[in-house]
Parts: structure tokens; sequence; C-alpha cells
């Protein structure tokens, strides 16, 4: 038996000791073009100052000889030279590798950081796509859609049993003809006029009349309450219902309705996936696409809108919402971008996304990365593998530029459409160097000791200082050497002097590199800390806007107005009955509630919970006053987060309020208030875990933090409730408190005693969410 | 006459460079109990053996904190002092001694007429004048007054 003998030179050696970078083909070069123009002529002074010790060092050994005949004087002075040497060598050595992982790591946290980045897009857009989902499959149950459709079906049947029927009028030619002609009189209020004087040459048709007129009611109603969604959710474009024929019976967007109503569109993928739904609970993504209802390329969820709007019922039509992909794509890519003064997006930087086909489908700036156009990246770049964030150099307009590339790896239940994010940063910007003159609020000392640099370049700073010694003790001992030779040692003096000089410049010079680096490093952890919290409030305000859109959706719907207008136990129990369905499909909220002007709690989703509730009066709480004194269905308020008697076992609540109006009027005085408690504590941890700072290896890295603040500098939500407990005031940085909305700074700060870097974000709000003054802050400690 | 000046005690100090044998890195020293506080121990290098002294303990009030990577200074013995140091009045102890310092700092010439006699809120005897070396005040140590007090107390020399 014999076994594979491991050669022993399969041992690469890694310069950059960082384990992960292959070290074959990522052998420092001081040709490399990203090296800068002084640090190759730091590099080279150090390496000519270093080679200029050996002839120093052989002359030295020469002048050994002739200033002394003693064999071990001689020794001894050729001795010191040749340790000289040899710590000379090792500082060549030493020299090269500290540029090597200079660049390493730069490169490396670069990739960390715009790799980051990359994904944050595509996971924005991949949890804004998520909450399309919900909505979709939400909103096809609304009784108003399946009505319009059944009701339609019912006359189009007793229409056709006219047709079909024994008569003989001529005018039944007439009404073949206005049934089946292009203006639908379903949608076209003066084709079901003519539809009517038709019907009325036949006998007994006068219900029938009054139904034909009805379905033209009931479709405007349908298009009242696509216009309602709307306008609490605004990432519209249009949200249409078609019936089982594929005719769009209704639709949301006035401008395009007189098109688009009538429309069929039986043909078009989404429509028929819609239709083969199984139940309330599926729906069909459909990815970028020509649909006859835009003329934009649209992204379309659809879902099946069934019998009775029962949840298992049968598929009688379609839902189909247009999502305002394009304002939404822009929205994300534009953000996170380096800006120049004027807040324009710096040149070189470009961000753009990929379908699963590679090719582009929306970009920052489509007059260089060009939609529906394949994207210039390699292959595996271009439609990168899920969980792998590539990235690649590559020439972009002109310009060496670095790619990073993240693919979807969707969120919660939702798979994603295989997409990916690419962001373009222009190569010279990886490898600029720290800017030196900016307050770093730290000493070089304490930041090469602390934890953000990493053991390699302590190592080698250590290496450093330690050859520097050497040397310094070499030359020390020379210069000892030659004065105990007196007049003899004279000539060995400023060989000796050489030395030491030649020592400190390149030790200092490269100490100076090092500090350089753990600048660098800082600047660098600084700049991940502030992305991090401003991924940390964006998460917050997307997911905030959208518990905006709901309480206004809700707040319009029948069963609480109708409790409110009509108070019987029954009705009450209906709308209670509501909440409870509402708040199953949706896991983000602990409790609705619906309030009576006078602040009586009368109905609300937790069964378990209804009776204490019905004692409490809400009356003087402010998210019932505010939402009394909106006037318009498209309003909505807020109370933020503090302790509620409606959940008195909870340290803290955030409620969302709507007025409700009687019939779900637009505009109007309350009758009453819906109120959602928003199961803030959990998905407030649940965002920030994903926004504290991870190491090379994807660890996270202790001691970290990250956590919100309100408008009064109060800890509100945490992960670190040790450190920073829920109710802690801090007292932050200037630069921090008085951020603007939608402004990110970063610094470091010392809290409790202990010294940290600290990136904060202030909420910007989202669409026309304006957010709550809110802080997020990511802490890591030095 | 050149001085070398270490750093000690939180203090800049100064001997002859003649008295010098050779400066290393710590090396291991082995504790003699018994000893006087002020010896840190034996250690041996290269074959040359020698008492190590921590100068910081031979103070009275040394300031700031000792040195994580101190460095030694190995002294010459009385018979192995070259002809000029004994011409310049170059003292040292009759056997292989070693100063534990923090750094060294210089090399550098002195002139006698910039020495200037010890401050009287100086209580170390050792210490036999001062002079200004660039920014540094650097106390000069009589090594023959610092080495007997502690190697040979009085009575049993």
């Amino acid at each position: 038996m014999s076994s594979a003998i491991v050669p022993a030179s399969n041992k690469t050696i890694t310069l950059a000791g960082n384990g992960e970078t292959p070290a074959t083909d990522s052998k420092f070069s001081i040709f490399s073009p990203v090296v800068t123009v002084e640090h190759r002529e730091f590099y080279e002074r150090i390496v000519s100052e270093l080679n200029g010790v050996f002839p120093i060092c052989t002359q030295g050994k020469c002048t050994a000889v002739e200033v002394s005949e003693d064999a071990t004087e001689q020794e001894q002075i050729t001795d010191l030279m040749k340790r000289v040497e040899s710590f000379s060598g090792e500082l060549l050595e030493v020299t090269k590798q500290l540029f090597d992982q200079f660049y390493q790591a730069k490169e490396h946290f670069c990739k960390m950081i715009h790799g980051t980045t990359a994904y944050v897009k595509i996971n924005l857009m991949d949890r804004n796509l998520l909450e399309r989902t919900c909505d979709v499959r939400w909103w096809a149950l609304e009784t108003a859609f399946s009505d319009v459709i059944e009701f339609r079906e019912r006359v189009s049947e007793r229409l056709r049993a006219i047709l079909d029927g024994p008569h003989n009028k001529p005018d039944g030619d007439v009404l073949r003809e206005v049934i089946e002609e292009k203006e639908r009189w379903e949608v076209n209020a003066a084709a079901n006029e003519r539809l009517q004087k038709s019907l009325a040459m036949f006998d007994d048709t006068e219900t029938l009349i009054a139904d034909v007129r009805a379905v033209l009611k009931k479709a405007s109603f349908a298009c009242d309450r696509l216009e309602d969604i709307n306008s609490s959710y605004t990432l519209y474009r249009d949200l249409v219902i078609a019936c089982r024929d594929g005719m769009i019976i209704a639709n949301s967007n006035k401008t395009t309705r007189p098109r688009v109503l009538g429309l069929n569109v039986a043909g078009e993928n989404w429509f028929q996936k819609a239709l083969t739904t199984k139940d309330g609970t599926q729906y069909h993504a459909q990815d970028l696409t020509e649909s006859s209802i835009e003329t934009e390329r649209s992204l379309i969820y659809s879902a099946g809108i069934r019998e009775q709007s029962d949840n298992y019922g049968k598929v009688i039509g379609a839902m189909g919402v247009f999502f305002d992909f394009q304002g939404e794509a822009m929205m994300i890519l534009e953000d996170h971008m380096s800006r120049d003064a004027d807040n324009f997006v710096e040149d070189g930087w470009y961000s753009f996304i990929t379908n699963s086909e590679g090719v582009v489908i929306a970009s920052s700036d489509p007059g260089v990365i060009e939609p529906g156009k394949s994207a210039h990246l390699p292959r595996k770049q271009r439609t990168p593998p899920a969980g792998l964030r590539p990235m690649t150099y590559s020439v972009i307009e002109g310009q060496e530029s670095a790619v990073f590339s993240a693919r979807t790896d969707g969120y919660l239940d939702y798979p994603g459409l295989g997409w990916a994010s690419h962001l373009v940063v222009p190569k010279d910007q990886i490898f600029r160097t720290a800017a030196s003159n900016t307050q770093l609020g730290i000493s070089i000392d304490e930041l090469m000791q602390s934890r953000l640099v990493p053991d390699i370049n302590k190592q080698t700073f250590t290496k450093v200082q330690d050859d520097k010694e050497s040397i310094q003790l070499i030359s020390l001992n020379g210069i000892v050497f030659a004065s105990k030779l007196g007049k003899r040692g004279v000539a060995l003096g400023p060989i000796f002097d050489q030395i030491k000089q030649t020592g400190e410049f390149t030790t200092s010079k490269m100490e100076y590199l090092l500090t350089e680096m753990a600048v660098g490093e800082l600047q660098l952890n600084l700049q991940a800390l502030e992305n991090f919290s401003k991924q940390a409030i964006d998460l917050i305000d997307r997911n905030l806007f959208e518990r905006a859109a709901d309480v206004r959706w809700w707040s319009t719907d029948q069963y609480f107005w109708t409790a409110l207008k009509d108070p019987t136990p029954e009705n009450f129990q209906k709308a209670a009955h509501r909440m409870e369905v509402i708040n199953g499909s949706y896991t983000m909220y602990r409790n609705l509630v619906l309030a009576n002007r006078n602040g009586e709690v009368v109905a609300s989703a937790r069964s378990e919970d209804r009776h204490k509730l019905k004692a409490v009066s809400v009356y003087d709480d402010q998210w019932f006053l505010m939402a009394m004194r909106t006037n318009k269905s498209s309003e909505y308020a807020v109370q933020d987060v503090m302790t509620s008697k409606l959940e008195p076992r909870k340290e803290r609540s955030l409620i969302y309020s709507g007025g409700v109006r009687v019939g779900g009027a637009r505009a109007g005085d309350p009758i009453g208030v819906v109120g959602i408690l928003f199961d803030w504590d959990t998905e407030g941890k649940k965002i920030l875990a994903t926004c504290l700072p991870k190491d090379r290896d994807g660890r996270l890295i202790g001691g970290c933090a990250a956590f919100y603040t309100n408008s009064h500098h109060e800890v509100i939500e945490t992960t670190d409730p040790e450190h920073f407990p829920v109710g802690k005031l801090l007292s932050l940085p200037m630069a921090h408190n008085q951020l603007k909305a939608g402004q990110s700074t970063s610094g470091l700060l010392v809290i409790n005693g202990q010294r940290y870097i600290m990136g904060s974000s202030r909420t910007k709000g989202y669409r026309e969410y304006a957010g709550l003054g809110w802080l997020a802050h990511v802490l890591r400690p030095v | 006459m050149h001085i070398v000046t270490f750093a000690a005690a939180g203090g800049i100090h100064g001997i002859p460079i003649l008295a010098v044998e050779e400066f290393t890195r710590p090396v291991p020293v082995t504790p003699v109990p018994l000893a006087d506080r002020r010896v840190a121990g034996l250690m041996n290098l290269r074959g040359k053996s020698g008492t190590v002294i921590d100068l910081r303990k031979c103070f009275v009030k040394p300031h700031g904190e000792p040195s994580p990577n101190g460095k030694m200074i190995l002294l010459e013995t009385t018979d192995r002092l070259t002809e000029e140091a004994r011409q310049l009045s170059v003292q040292v102890f009759r056997e292989p001694v070693v100063l534990l310092v923090d750094r060294i700092c210089d090399i550098f010439p002195i002139r006698f007429q910039d020495v200037q006699p010890r401050p009287a809120h100086v209580p170390e005897r050792f210490v036999t004048g001062v002079l200004k070396h660039g920014k540094d005040y650097v106390s000069l140590i009589d090594l023959m007054i610092l080495i007997d007090d502690i190697l040979n107390p009085r009575g049993t020399s």
C-alpha cells in the first residue's frame, strides 16, 4: 500500500496573511497600477536606503582590517557588520510585506463595504417586493371586487339568454352589436346607455336594465376602492381588476383609465397565472415585462379574485398591481453613492440592477449603463450565484473601476426574482491614501493597540519596531567599540553613524506607513458603521411607511364605519372579527383597536383582551386625538414609542392610527379611530441585528451594539440591553445630535468609560412617510 | 569625553561611553535570594555573567512606569578599562555589573565646564552633576558610588 507523499513545498507563503486570499496571484508588486505615486516613491526611498547599507558594511569590514591588526577586534567589527546586513535584508522583506498588507487590507475592506452596499440595495428591493406580495393577496379579497365581477357575470348571462332566446325583434342585432362591440358597456357610460335603450325594446327587461346600469356603478365603485388603496400605498402606478375573460373592469389610475378600462389581458402571463392560483394565499410575481396596461415595462404582482371574496372560493377574475419599479429602483440606486459638494453623484460611480439573464433593468445613469442591454461584466458577475458577492476590476467608460455585485437571496418567504445589484466605484478611490490631516480623536499608539487594527498589522508594527531597535543597538555597540579603539576607531565612527541614520530613517518611514494603515483602517471602519446606521434607519423607515399605508387603508374598511355608524353588538362583533382576520394575516401587529368618537374601545383583534379593553378610555391618548383631527383618508397619525394603557404589560408601544369616516369617505370628520399596535420590540430588534458589523470571516464582532434613539436622545430599541438599555438617555456628540434628516456621521466617543467608534444616521422618511426624527446608531468598541 | 545617555525611572541619565562594554536587549535574570532589593539578579550573556542592578529601584521617587522592553548596559570591569579611560579617570567595578534601564538614548561628547553640580532637591548621592542636552536634563551618574552602595555595603568591604 502506498500513500501519497505530500510535497513539503506545497506550503505557499502568504504575504497578506489574512488567510483567505490566495497568495499565488495576489503577491504584491510595486509596479501594480493601484500603488499611489507617494507610496512608490516611499518604497523606493526605503529600498535604496537599505540597499545603501550593504556597501557601508563592506566598507566597515575593510576599515576593520585597516584599523586593527588584532584578529579578535577585526572579527568583532566584521560580526557587527554582518548583523547589520542581515537586519537590513529583513527590513527589505518587511517593507514588501508591509505594502502588500497595506493594499490587500484596503482592497479587502473596500470589498466588504461596497459589497455590503450592493447587497443592501438588492435586499431593500426584495423587502419591498415581499411587502407587495402581501398587499396583492390581501386586496384581491376585497368584497367590492368580487362583487362587481360576479354581478357583471350574472347580468351578462341574462343578456346572453335574451340574445340566444327565441325573439324576433329587429333590435336583437343592435343588442348583439352593443354587447360585442369594442366599447364595453360595463365600463363605458355611452355604450351602457345604448345597451339600456336597446334592451328597452324587449319585454320584461326593467330589472335587467337597472342591473346593467348597476354594473357601471359597481365598476366605478371598484375604481374608487382601487384609488383608495393607491392613495394609501403610493408605490403603485396602477392597480387593475380583470374579469375571468380578461376584460379590465376597474383600475386606479385616472389618467390612463379611458384607455385601460375594457382592455383585454387574457393573453398576458400575469393574468393567466393569477387564474391558476389555488387559494387566497397564492400570488404571482411577474418579472419586468411588456403589458398592454402600461407603456413602460411593468413589474406586476397578481392574485386571483375569488367568489364571495372567500379565501378558498373559485377564481372569478384577477387583480394585477403595477409596482412603480423604476421609481423605487431610482431611489435605491441613487442612495449610498459618493457625492460631491453640490450633492451630485461623483464621476465614475454607478449603480445598476440586472435581471436573472444579466440584462440591465434599472440604472443610476441610463446614459452610460443602458437598461435593456446585457451588462458589460464577466458572466459570473453578470448573473452571480446566490450568496456570493463577487468583485472584479473592469474598465467602465474608460475608467479603471471596481465592480461589486450581490445577488438577491430573497427575504423571508419571498424568493426574489434572481436579480443582482452592481455598484461601480473608480479604482483609484479604493486605494486613495487616507487623509492624514483629519482630527482622529485618538492617539496613534492607542489606535495601533486597538481592536480595530488587525493582528497581522500589529505583528508587522512590532516587527518593525524590533528591527529598528536591533539596528539601533548594533550601531550603538559599534560606536562604543570604535570609541575604545581610540584614534584607530575614528574611521569607524562615521560608518556606524550612517548605519544608525539609515535604520532610523527606514524604520520611521515604515512606522509612518503603518500608522497611515491604521488611520485608513479607522476611517474605513467609521464609514462602515455609518453605512450600517444608515441601513438601520432606512429599513425601519420603509417598514413604518408600510404601517402608515396599512392604517390608512384599513380605516376605510366598511366593517369599521358600519359598526361606528350603527353601533349594535352584532356590528361590533363583525368589526372585531374583521380585525382578527387582519391581525392573523399581518404578523407585525400585536393588536388592532377600533375606538368610537368618545374614545371608548368598541372592538379589537385579540379576543382574549377584548373585555379588558372595553373598560379603557383612549380619549386622552395622542394617537386617538391626532387621528380624530385628520380630515382626509390619506392622512394618518402616529404616537411615538411610549407606554400605552392598551398594552399595560408592554414597556413600550408604537401606535399608528387613522380616522374612520362614514362610507369610507375620502374626506370629512372622523366618527372614530382605528389604531394599530406595531410589534415594535420584535421588528426593531430584528432590523438592528442585521446591521451589526462583522469581521472578515463574517462573524459578529464582540462588543458591538446597534440601537435607535428618539428625538429626545432616549434609547428606544437596542441589541445591547446591558450597556444601552431601552429608556437610557444618551448624551451624544454635537455632530451626531445635530444631524439633519437623511444625514449620517461617524466619530469616536467614550460611553461608560469604554471608547467606541460610532456611526449615526437620522431618519429621512420614505416617500410621503416623514419619519419620527429618530436616529440609528451602530457602535464598535475600540 | 563621550557619554551615553539612557532613560530610567522617568529621567535621562548619562555615563561615560568608555565605561560601557555592550548594549543588549534584556536577557533572563536569575534572582538572588537575600540580595539588595535593587539587585534584579544574575544574568548570563554569551558566557559573560554579571550582577543586574535595576536602576529604577535606585531612585527614591521614580517617575512613570518601567518600559516593557527595557535595555541592559553591560559595564566594563576595572581590569578591562582602556588606557584612555584610565587617563580620563573613568571608574568601574571590579566585577561585571549590568544596568537595567528603559531605553538607550544617545551618544555625544560633553565638556566639563557644561556640567553643573547636583541640585539640592536631588537626594541620590550617585548623581554627581547635571547638564543640559537639547531639551533634556541629563544627570551624570558616578558608577562607583552607585555600585559600591549596593554591592559593597559599608563595613563589609
